[in-house]
């Protein structure tokens, strides 16, 4: 929810791109997108688990793999994204011990802040 | 309007009767009943599943017969009891649907189950009762099932009043599979009844043929005669609480709202905060503000309806947030009791409020910009202390059960005024 409000924020930079959302079955995350779909014209969809459960090279050709956590990266698809060369944005709200460097700091207003997210996706892929 | 079948000539009926299709264990169906039983009309209430009904609806009896909703004494509600007992009854009927092509479009997160009333089964109720008029109280369970029930009736359909509630315009006419539904719901009814203007144009927008009446809340009204006077509850510059809407779901944006206390924690240390209905993730945000930001914010346990009462007089701030909303309860009890309200623009709220002057309204992306609201209406007494007096003479006016109930009796009168005479004249009871 935190991603999809953070794309009304950057909108109308991102048009000509096409969004994905994964790994999120939540009948209400798939409102949220749809809505969003409706609101701002963007090309964006919520892809059902089974069609990325089984392919471990999902994330090929992305230009960017996005989430929002609570305190841990457990379950994103960071090996995925770092064997196929994809960029990463994570930002966690209350990064637990260990999960603590210089780039999560940077991020930890980001993850609060839906404007600043969308100002750092726009910043990863332009 | 749309018109009956004849028969044979038949006694006129002295009192209508009312066929009430909606969620029967909803606090909200409990509360526009409550607005209208009494000696105007026999009340038949249709449940739309198996779920035990809201206590506020008594006195209420089963009717399978017109014979025993004739029998029952005025201002008890009669439910209609469809005979279908069982599982296996149930399936049955369902398969029957089923072969007749008849799908469900479920609304979020509302599996179909067994226990639904079928199309079926509110054909056999208006068919039985006869009433003269059908409102159904929200769209994707009540309204979707009479939209089926006219195709089937025809013209033996009653006259169609339809209320909704909160998203049932706002949020879903947004998703493709139920605009297409929507649009033919809005072009089957004879009445519309919004709680808030913002739904009446939606509905224009969706191709509403019938007549829209003036908006009343949902829950009708409250009697103010009961509530407590401002002058014996403390100021809200005085007040030292905040209470927070928590839920996160498929419309409200609870998380959103406490990244925004974890923004503006500088501004709200001196509070105790509370979270009304909150899932674990906002109880372990919950925790995570205490523990790092220092505020004194916890998650509060379900509560009776009289203690949040308490709650909400005792805060100098009620906070609702989500991507879609009709006018709260409690926005309007926020109002009542003096706390400033902080809630979202995807609501109506700004339909009872002034952003800026009676309360703030916010963006429901725009976690910054609540932060904002939040450390204003901290920390500007006047503010808050101007808005408290006014809102209570708003709700006042317009949110009284004696004046809506009023109100809503005529919208009855008006729909069953608008149906032609011979029809009713028609009409045979069962």
């Amino acid at each position: 929810m935190f991603v999809v409000s953070a794309l009304y924020h950057c909108a109308s930079e991102l048009l000509s791109f096409s969004i994905e959302f994964i790994d999120a079955a939540d009948e209400a995350v798939a409102a949220a997108v749809a809505v969003l779909r409706w609101d701002t014209g963007l090309d964006v969809a919520l892809v059902p688990p089974a069609a990325t459960r089984a392919d471990p090279s999902f994330l090929q050709g992305a230009l960017l793999y996005g989430a929002v956590r609570f305190s841990d990266t457990a379950g994103l698809r960071l090996p995925e994204a770092r064997r196929l060369g994809v960029p990463v944005l994570v930002a966690l709200q209350f990064p637990a011990g260990g999960m603590v460097d210089p780039v999560r700091l940077g991020l930890l207003r980001a993850a609060h802040d839906p404007a600043i997210l969308g100002r750092q996706i726009v910043r990863a892929v332009a | 309007m749309t018109g009956r079948a004849s028969g044979r000539p038949a006694p006129r009926r002295t009192t209508p009767v009312i066929l009430i299709v909606g969620m029967q264990n909803s606090i909200h169906l409990a509360r526009w009943v409550a607005l209208v039983r009494g000696d105007f009309a026999r009340i038949v209430l249709l449940p739309v599943d198996e779920a035990p009904l809201a206590p506020s609806l008594a006195p209420w009896s089963p009717v399978a017969t017109a014979a025993e909703l004739d029998a029952l004494e005025p201002g008890t509600v009669g439910v209609v009891a469809t005979g279908l007992a069982g599982p296996a009854a149930r399936a049955a009927a369902w398969a029957e649907e089923a072969r007749r092509g008849y799908r469900v479009l479920d609304p979020i997160q509302v599996p179909w189950r067994p226990a639904f009333t079928t199309p079926q089964e509110m054909v056999a109720a208006v068919r039985t009762f006869r009433p003269d008029l059908v409102h159904t109280l929200e769209i994707q369970r009540a309204g979707y099932l009479t939209l089926e029930v006219k195709r089937r009736l025809g013209a033996a359909m009653p006259p169609w009043l339809l209320s909704n509630w909160g998203s049932d315009l706002y949020l879903y006419e947004r998703l493709p599979e139920h605009r297409a539904v929507l649009i033919a719901v809005m072009r089957s009814i004879d009445g519309y009844l919004a709680e808030c203007r913002r739904d009446v144009a939606l509905a224009r927008g969706l191709g509403l043929l019938g007549h829209a009446f003036e908006p009343i809340h949902a829950t009708g009204g409250v009697d103010f005669g009961r509530m407590p006077q401002l002058g014996a509850l403390a100021a809200p510059s005085r007040r030292e609480a905040i209470l927070v809407k928590g839920y996160h779901g498929w419309a409200g944006r609870g998380l959103h709202i406490l990244s925004a206390l974890h923004l503006a924690a500088p501004a709200l240390r001196r509070f105790r905060i509370r979270i009304l209905v909150g899932g674990p993730a906002v109880a372990r945000m919950a925790q995570a503000l205490a523990d790092q930001d220092g505020l004194d914010v916890a998650v509060l346990p379900h509560l009776p309806n009289d203690e949040v009462l308490r709650r909400v007089a005792e805060a100098r701030m009620v906070v609702g947030l989500g991507i879609s909303d009709g006018v709260s309860a409690m926005l309007l009890e926020a109002m009542s009791l003096g706390a400033f309200p902080i809630q979202g623009t995807t609501s109506g709220a700004g339909e009872w409020v002034r952003d800026g002057v009676d309360g703030l309204l916010v963006c429901p992306h725009d976690v910054r910009g609540l932060a904002d609201a939040l450390a204003r209406a901290a920390g500007d007494d006047a503010l808050v202390d101007a808005a408290a007096p006014r809102n209570r003479q708003v709700v006042e006016a317009r949110w009284s059960a004696a004046r809506n109930g009023a109100a809503a009796l005529s919208y009855y009168r008006a729909m069953l005024a608008g149906a032609p005479a011979d029809a009713l004249a028609g009409r045979a009871r069962a």
